[in-house]
């Protein structure tokens, strides 16, 4: 069914006219898959060109949701700048805030006290869980299951959504992690409810397991669906569960670390194969991971000071800085050019979906049509991210 | 249908207790429709997350008998939820225009409502209001799904206020090629 | 890798390739900071890639830099054996036609980040198989992220 070459190599398609026929293919059909279809990815348009059943050529295009971040950012001041990552990856706000918030401090030289990094950890990982909780609810829906939406969206991201309401107000946007640490403390018994919580998603994870995960009707769509060989990874520069789902063992959080991630212990699920169920079980394995992070961040979290020694009015020194760290989509990066003024001169997002999405140009040749869906769902993006 | 409506009730009017047939048929009408809105799946970015969580289990849509479909000849509400660039309106435009009357229009968020925190940017349409026309606006960055449900509510209360006899007359006075 | 090292190996090859000092009071991370001229883009873009001392597998991102006076495009390369990371920066001083030759043989996931420095620099990348606007629509003008871009308004305003 697929080339054995294309499996083992990353290949840049020779001419645009591979990617983009002037006209319709003599044999096949041409389809246009969105930018409004119900696979609720958003505004995303994937130009198929198939033969019978199979697709020959795979082009995504985006811009739909294109809303000039790197622009407006050279206007705003940089703490202006945090309201707008929050809707890059609007599915993570949180590491999105953090990531930022890496690259500014890292060019401040500032400190942050320990209790603000233990509650970015505690935030960035229920983030985490929220996240790939949205990706099995849909994920589940794009294959056909339609009732473990109810369960990982419906519920267990409702009951974190609680958590960040309580802590910082808001249910999506949260603006929480700020330069030089955190908005504000933890309210009192936040920590327990979050430890509360943490039994009860040992058990819901479980509960996806049986209802999705080894569901033989999943399993014959998803297994050996959208094989992605590490060196194809790689050449196209993919991050995240779906670079781990295909053996390669790369984690921000292990490779560059951040924040207080020496101090706790934890394992990165790797794959084996590279096909969809993999990257799914990944992320799956990933929430079992953020859990055991968390407490043991509650364990050894102590009180302290929320913010670090910053001015109100700051300014950044002239010069450049790049953060970056494991957001749940993979490597999210922040590269700020300064040059002593207010805002930032030049304001670049290593978004890891807008990398990620064009391995899809390779990925999708040779399965067929009903594999797409399968396929892009499995890659989880954010068309935000994607989009800017 | 379409002519039962747009000529009918002038002639029942002349009737005796012609006006008391028409007021009960709009009520019984209006009940109907406003009791089975069926919105198109259609999220365009953040506010889309808060409108897929508002048919979720929390904040369960269904119960006013919103129900989501995938195909805009059988929707009757678009629920604009994110940011309309400039290269998304003529498509909004398209869809909004593929579904049958009576269709109505939410502008949910700041950003579908004038463009929200990226009102100066190069790529964003300011506003949906720009591209078609909106009955209710939703303020809110996102808004919470239980402010979607009430922007749904007052959508019912306006539905509630439509009448068959002037809305003949008026086609009757300007009318539609 | 020390930085020490991978400048030998580097200008034993390109001698024309120099380091960026770090200006005074300026912030700057860990990474080896490399002023690649344009000419030498393409090999020095194999070198780094396939040298095993070398050995930079992973293009981390691409972007550009409009300086008012000259274009930069920035490299951020990454090697996942040896750990160690490089920023390369090429300068065009052609402010009408700016031109950079691709990465995309040598770092496939370069392809949509140098359509993107296309679409909103105007920087062509010669080479490329595929050089068409990607995020904005296909019949924008103007090069926004330019910091002499102004914006026309139209009925979306």
């Amino acid at each position: 069914m697929i080339d054995p070459p294309l499996l083992n190599k990353a290949v840049v398609p020779a001419s645009a006219l591979d990617v983009f026929p002037t006209q319709a293919p003599e044999k096949g059909m041409f389809i246009s898959l969105g930018p409004h279809h119900p696979s609720t990815h958003g505004v995303l348009r994937v130009a198929i060109t198939t033969e019978g059943e199979i697709v020959t050529g795979a082009q995504p295009d985006i811009g739909y949701l294109h809303r000039a971040t790197e622009k407006l950012a050279e206007k705003r001041t940089y703490p202006q700048i945090i309201v707008l990552t929050d809707r890059l990856d609007y599915l993570a706000a949180m590491t999105n805030n953090w990531s930022y918030c890496l690259a500014v401090e890292k060019m401040l030289n500032v400190a942050i006290p320990e209790r603000a990094d233990y509650l970015r950890m505690i935030v960035g990982e229920l983030q985490r869980i929220a996240s790939h909780c949205v990706f099995i609810g849909t994920y589940g829906i794009d294959i056909g299951a339609f009732t473990p939406f109810f369960y990982s969206f419906g519920r267990e991201r409702e009951r974190i959504l609680d958590l960040f309401e309580e802590l910082c107000g808001a249910r999506l946007t949260y603006n929480y992690v700020r330069i030089g640490g955190v908005m504000a403390d933890a309210p009192d018994g936040w920590l327990d409810k979050v430890k509360v919580f943490v039994k009860e998603m040992y058990a819901a994870a479980d509960e996806y397991d049986k209802l999705l995960t080894y569901n033989p009707i999943f399993t014959d769509r998803t297994q050996g669906i959208g094989i992605m060989t590490s060196e194809v990874a790689k050449a196209w520069g993919v991050t995240g569960p779906n670079l781990r789902a295909s053996g390669e063992r790369a984690d921000v959080r292990i490779d560059d670390p951040y924040g207080l991630y020496p101090r706790v212990k934890f394992d990165i699920p790797i794959g084996k194969n590279g096909d969809c169920w993999e990257r799914y079980k990944c992320r799956v394995d990933e929430v079992r991971e953020s859990l055991k992070i968390i407490e043991q961040a509650l364990a050894q979290i102590q009180p302290g000071e929320t913010m670090g020694k910053v001015a109100k009015y700051f300014r950044v020194p002239p010069g450049e800085g790049y953060g970056h760290l494991e957001a749940p989509r993979g490597d999210l990066g922040f590269y700020i050019i300064s040059d002593g003024s207010p805002s930032p001169y030049r304001f670049h997002i290593r978004a890891p979906s807008f990398i990620n999405l064009q391995v899809l140009q390779q990925l999708l040749k040779g399965w067929k049509v009903a594999d797409v869906i399968a396929i892009l769902g499995s890659i989880d993006i954010v068309l935000g991210e994607v989009d800017r | 249908m379409g002519i039962i409506l747009d000529k009918g009730p002038i002639v029942v009017e002349k009737f005796p207790a012609g006006t008391l047939l028409i007021s009960s048929a709009d009520f019984l009408v209006n009940w109907a429709r406003k009791s089975s809105i069926w919105p198109l799946t259609f999220g365009l970015a953040c506010c889309a997350i808060e409108m897929m969580a508002a048919y979720a289990a929390k904040y369960d849509f269904e119960r006013f008998g919103v129900f989501p479909r995938p195909s805009p000849r059988q929707a009757d509400l678009l629920i604009i939820s994110g940011t309309v660039t400039k290269k998304m309106a003529p498509r909004i435009e398209m869809l909004y225009h593929q579904m049958p009357e009576p269709r109505y229009v939410i502008s949910m968020g700041s950003c579908a409502n004038s463009g929200g925190p990226y009102y100066d940017a190069y790529s964003v349409c300011k506003g949906i209001d720009k591209v078609i026309p909106v009955d209710v606006y939703i303020p809110g960055c996102p808004p919470r799904p239980e402010a979607l449900q009430q922007g749904v509510l007052a959508l019912q209360k306006k539905m509630e206020t439509f009448s068959m006899l002037s809305a003949a007359k008026r086609k009757v006075a300007a009318p539609v090629v | 890798m020390s930085s020490v090292n991978i400048l030998a190996l580097l200008q034993a090859k390109f001698p024309d390739i120099h380091p960026i000092p770090q200006p005074a009071g300026q912030t700057r991370g860990d990474e080896v900071y490399l002023d690649v001229p344009l000419a030498r883009l393409a090999e020095a873009a194999h070198v780094l890639q396939s040298d095993p001392g070398l050995a930079f597998n992973f293009l981390s991102f691409v972007t550009a830099v409009d300086w008012k006076t000259h274009f930069e495009t920035v490299y951020y390369l990454v090697s996942t054996t040896h750990r160690h990371k490089a920023v390369l920066k090429v300068k065009i001083e052609n402010r009408t036609t700016p031109e950079v030759p691709t990465v995309t043989h040598v770092w496939p996931s370069a392809d949509w980040q140098e359509r993107e420095i296309w679409d909103l620099f105007g920087i062509r990348i010669t080479g490329h198989y595929n050089l068409r606007r990607i995020l904005l629509p296909d019949n924008w003008e103007g090069y926004p992220m330019r910091k002499d871009y102004v914006a026309t308004p139209d009925r979306y305003d």
